[in-house]
């Protein structure tokens, strides 16, 4: 909606950085950079919250947050086209 | 507020997920069993240093079946809270939580005493240390607890994750 996505994160591979459960806002950006956490619809894997490195001009790649991520490897890079936001904001569960 | 405003909002469908993928089906963890188990090794404490029978071969047979399930259940502790600290917690939640080899290292020192003696202190001790090893597993899910007797002797006071649903 106009850009805006509001997600719930599943699964712990960006913990600590973004828990499962956690509720994340992401806003679609012309310009991403390599550490931001994206939200993607990634042609294999469907809608999936990941770190960005080696950003270039039309595509990515991505990895997790800790060792039990999906290697960057088999996510492979992915066209911009696919991103759909930066995480711009969390709420995550009460401790 | 918001979290239980959005957790509703969630419960009801309107709000889309997005995984955080593993790379390995996610193994399931729960520092339950070690708990149970170390109440265990202080009930089998209780009901040995108790046991009422007259006759001594069946006093003999029942405190020789506790030492040898408070030998199995101390073990268990061990090889539960093994697991979740050696597979479980990976780098980053160790660099969140350092105290936690420690405290590990506590946990088997103290189930060992458990073992070697009868000593209700040393199972009491241990309860608490696996209890304050819940609490960090749980912190690690962002999943509150609770410290609740438990609802069978020696209704010592447990560490519980209070769960949405």
């Amino acid at each position: 909606m106009l850009g805006w996505s509001l997600i719930r994160v599943t699964g712990e591979s960006m913990s600590p950085m973004l828990s499962s459960g956690a509720f994340a806002l992401f806003k679609r950006s012309a310009i991403y950079r390599d550490g931001d956490v994206l939200l993607v619809d990634h042609p294999r894997f469907g809608k999936i919250v990941k770190r960005a490195i080696d950003v270039s001009a039309d595509s990515l790649w991505l990895e997790g947050a800790n060792a039990n991520s999906l290697s960057r490897e088999s996510m492979g890079p992915v066209q911009r086209a696919h991103v759909q936001g930066k995480i711009v904001y969390q709420i995550a569960r009460k401790t | 507020m918001i979290y239980s405003i959005l957790n509703y909002l969630d419960r009801k469908g309107l709000i889309e997920r997005a995984s955080a993928h593993c790379d390995i089906p996610c193994g399931i963890y729960d520092p339950g069993p070690a708990l149970i188990a170390a109440v265990s090794v202080v009930r089998l404490m209780d009901i040995a240093h108790d046991g009422a029978s007259e006759d001594p071969v069946a006093l003999a047979n029942l405190r020789a079946r506790c030492t040898l399930r408070k030998e199995e259940e101390a073990e268990k502790v061990k090889q539960e809270v093994r697991v979740i600290w050696g597979d479980y917690f990976k780098a980053p939640l160790l660099e969140a939580h350092p105290n936690v080899h420690a405290l590990v290292h506590a946990i088997m020192q103290k189930a060992s005493a458990c073992k070697q003696d009868v000593h209700r202190e040393d199972g009491l001790a241990l309860v608490e240390l696996v209890n304050e090893f819940a609490e960090i597993f749980w912190r690690t899910k962002s999943i509150e607890t609770a410290r609740k007797t438990c609802p069978y002797p020696p209704q010592l006071k447990l560490v519980y994750p209070v769960l949405d649903d």
